[in-house]
């Protein structure tokens, strides 16, 4: 004797439905901002945990001096020297960088030579002049402004040498009064 | 004997739910993910600019290699004064650049006695808020940055911000102790330790 088979017509329910799409929904709400970079962006700042410090901001708001390894695997890589300006509307660094190269706004000079060259041969190298001009620039066009404060950072690898920051530091102070300090980009544990 | 075993009905796993648990596993799995690596935000820290005239501070720090870290402070006076007697038959260049190699052998620090050092002065600087202290941290050309960014980062701990710090450039080769007289806000007049660099730096 044949016997038939009863299927169940199964349907999708709509409760169950509004949750797939409620949740397809977060999905891609969590994962577009990872894929633009957001706080994962990987640059080997030095760690400080101070509570002096001042929230960076995304964008180029001030002149950055941004000093980065050539290869960024290789520590002992030429450490390349980028200026990156403000511009409106605001860009973030990494527009900036790119407005950089473009402008050919940057220079390089390998590790060897930051640490044996000698004072005059450093100050005569392209990254040097390149700092030395782009400071002297940027401090005659905004530095008689009404809210102008030291708006000269520093956003460089962890394993930068000493003498660039000291450079910087030696060409600020040459402003007197205009740059009172500069600001040294940092990794802070949030809090 | 047989018995009889009770008939429990299949269950299926139903396909939406399922889908439900996985896409809630992912998304936790993404958030928890994300949220580990957003631990570091970048900060602005703000150094002031050096003046290159005589200046006064409370402590000196050299480094002379990642792990050998120069301390001077107006306590090694006694030590640099006896040098200077024990070196009396010296010309006056001559007798500073033994001072301070002889001193080399007494100041220097390892980077973990040089940590102690800072916390030990931060503790200091919170248990007498009037009192202020002027530190200058000067580092070689060749050293990374990093080294003079962690010793802050301690100094700038100190609850009532009566630690100020400044850095420059240069080694240890470049710097001379010698003692002078200074007169101090009470118009005492006593000897101070005074350090000279001999080279500028770039």
């Amino acid at each position: 004797m044949p016997f038939i088979k009863k299927y169940d017509q199964k349907s999708l329910t709509l409760p169950s439905l509004i949750d797939v799409v409620f949740l397809l929904l977060i999905y891609s709400l969590v994962t577009i901002p990872m894929e633009r970079g957001g706080p994962s962006e990987e640059f080997p700042l030095p760690h400080i945990q101070s509570p002096k410090t001042q929230d960076a901001e995304g964008v180029v708001k001030n002149l950055v001096i941004q000093i980065e390894n050539e290869r960024p695997e290789d520590p002992r890589s030429p450490r390349v020297v980028y200026i990156l300006l403000p511009s409106q509307p605001f860009c973030t660094i990494e527009e900036a960088r790119k407005l950089a190269l473009q402008a050919n706004r940057y220079a390089s000079l390998s590790s060897d030579s930051i640490r044996i060259l000698s004072d005059s041969q450093f100050r005569a190298s392209k990254v040097c002049r390149l700092i030395q001009d782009e400071i002297r620039k940027y401090v005659a066009i905004h530095g008689n402004g009404a809210h102008w404060t030291s708006k000269i950072e520093i956003r460089a690898v962890r394993n930068t040498e000493f003498r660039l920051l000291n450079f910087i530091l030696r060409q600020c102070s040459e402003y007197g009064d205009l740059v009172p300090s500069i600001a040294v980009r940092t990794l802070s544990e949030m809090e | 004997m047989a018995f009889k075993r009770s008939k429990r009905p299949k269950r299926d796993i139903q396909l939406v739910s399922f889908m439900d648990m996985i896409f809630i596993l992912l998304i936790f799995y993404l958030v928890t993910s994300y949220v580990a690596q957003a631990k570091f935000k970048e900060k602005k820290f703000f150094f002031p600019t050096p003046r290159y005239e005589l200046g006064r501070a409370e402590i000196f720090i050299q480094w002379i290699h990642p792990d050998q870290i120069f301390w001077i402070d107006q306590r090694s006076a006694e030590t640099v004064q006896r040098l200077l007697d024990n070196y009396s038959y010296l010309s006056s260049d001559e007798q500073m650049r033994r001072v301070t190699e002889a001193l080399r052998a007494h100041n220097v620090l390892d980077s973990r006695a040089f940590q102690s050092r800072l916390y030990a002065l931060v503790e200091q600087a919170n248990r007498d808020p009037r009192k202020k202290y002027f530190v200058v941290l000067r580092c070689p050309n060749e050293l990374e940055y990093f080294h003079v960014m962690d010793a802050v980062s301690i100094l700038s701990t100190a609850q009532y911000g009566n630690i100020e710090y400044g850095t420059i450039g240069g080694s240890f080769d470049d710097i001379r102790v010698r003692l002078v007289e200074s007169v101090d806000p009470q118009g005492n007049i006593r000897e101070v330790i005074q350090i000279d660099f001999l080279g500028e730096g770039s």
